[in-house]
């Protein structure tokens, strides 16, 4: 066996395996085409068993917490979320939870979640109205739901712009939080 | 938190390099883009209302004389129409004779929730003949408190009563017409009792003389005449 990259113990080019070798060392060292192509060797993988660290149990504790809110999601948002996911490679639900994993690393906390989103307009103007839910990683922490508005936005600012034209949630630093990208669809 | 608006689908992918199995692997990215405009977001008001007024005073005014300037800037009129524009009449020789159409209107709007924010607000009229072979504009104005009067005087004609402008919209053909108020007019809407207002031509507006009959012509009854006011109340 050859270390790629100088690498040891990580994994092998190998070549001319016998499939007797490979049930040979079936539980010690794993065999398998990297990317399709190149046929390696690694250790044989193992799942992580309890004790966790505090941190692993608590990113598994979130990703639960991601899995759990697909449920309180409207119908509306859902079907943003399907829309804004067209032509992706990755499933809506990856980039949901994806989104919360994510904003858990940089913070340690669940990022605030849009359960729903309206657009109410007028005339010349119109407003983006979201539900958000603030989960925590302590379960016993009630849930918080708040309703919250932009404030009222000349059409003309948003349409002036090239097109095609999405909105989405934004902490105030600038960092997406769990929305999807929502095409904007009002006219002038 | 805030809501942030992106052109997402023009931004090309970007290369983010990673280690996979020890080996530096190029993959594509879609980044998150960078957001064009965005706006904060705070709790909001309750429901969103619309509501319409029938106007409980109109004045339709009609002030001609040879001389322009005199047409314009008098301080009262008669009783005419309900005609919006200006009309000028060759009496030959040089002579013309200019006509000065405005209408004022009030509704009684006391009935809005004082703490209320109006989103939006609209006159709704019929428009019943057009004479103009030009497109012109009406414009809205503001003279509140005092003009005009309820009910209607002679002196509510005086455009120096009025300020500012609120809206306007282009005149049709007959049938349905809409004057849209902008923000300036939205603060007109008087949420404290009756919200009163004149109409009047974009040309008039500018003084600016007429060259022809550039008159348009509407349903008089007050039920023809009626404001929709669109507002949030509050949480």
């Amino acid at each position: 066996m050859k270390d790629l990259k100088g690498r040891i113990g990580i994994v092998a080019k190998v070549d001319n395996v016998r499939p007797e070798t490979i049930e040979l060392l079936r539980g010690k060292i794993d065999f398998y085409m990297l990317r399709g192509i190149l046929p390696v060797a690694r250790r044989w993988p193992k799942k992580p068993k309890p004790p966790y660290t505090p941190l692993q149990a608590e990113a598994m504790a979130v990703f639960a917490i991601a899995n759990d809110t697909f449920k309180v999601l409207t119908d509306n948002i859902v079907k943003a979320w399907r829309l804004g996911s067209v032509g992706s490679t990755a499933a809506w639900t990856d980039t949901f939870r994806g989104l919360i994993m994510k904003y858990w690393k940089l913070n340690r906390v669940i990022a605030p979640i849009a359960i729903d989103y309206q657009v109410i307009e007028t005339e010349t103007q119109f407003k983006v109205k979201w539900d958000i839910l603030q989960r925590f990683i302590d379960l016993d922490i009630p849930w918080e739901y708040k309703e919250l508005e932009t404030i009222l936005i000349n059409k003309e600012d948003i349409l002036l712009a090239p097109k095609p034209i999405y909105f989405t949630l934004l902490s105030d630093e600038g960092i997406r939080l769990v929305a999807p990208y929502i095409a904007f669809g009002i006219e002038a | 938190m805030r809501t942030g608006f992106t052109n997402a689908f023009i931004n090309k992918p970007l290369k983010k390099y990673y280690s996979y199995h020890g080996i530096l692997m190029p993959c594509n990215i879609q980044p998150d883009p960078e957001p064009f405009a965005s706006y904060e977001i705070k709790p909001g008001g309750g429901p969103v209302v619309t509501t319409t007024f029938e106007a409980i005073m109109k004045g339709n005014f009609d002030k001609s004389d040879f001389d322009y300037d005199l047409v314009h800037n008098a301080v009262e009129s008669g009783f005419y129409g309900p005609y919006l524009g200006q009309k000028r009449e060759d009496f030959g020789g040089g002579l013309y004779l200019y006509d000065i159409f405005r209408i004022v209107l009030a509704w009684d709007t006391v009935s809005l929730p004082f703490d209320c924010t109006i989103l939006a607000a609209k006159i709704k009229a019929t428009l019943t003949d057009k004479w103009s072979s030009f497109i012109f504009s009406i414009v809205v104005r503001n003279g509140m408190p005092l003009y005009p009067h309820i009910p209607v005087e002679r002196r509510d004609y005086n455009f120096a009563m009025y300020s500012r402008y609120g809206g306007s919209a282009e005149i049709t053909d007959p049938g349905p017409w809409e004057l849209v108020f902008d923000e300036v007019g939205r603060s007109w809407i008087n949420k404290e009792g009756y919200s009163k207002f004149i109409l009047m031509s974009d040309r008039d507006f500018v003084s600016q003389p007429p060259v022809a009959n550039d008159t348009i012509g509407f349903m008089d009854m007050l039920q023809f005449w009626k404001l929709e006011v669109t507002y949030q109340e509050s949480a």
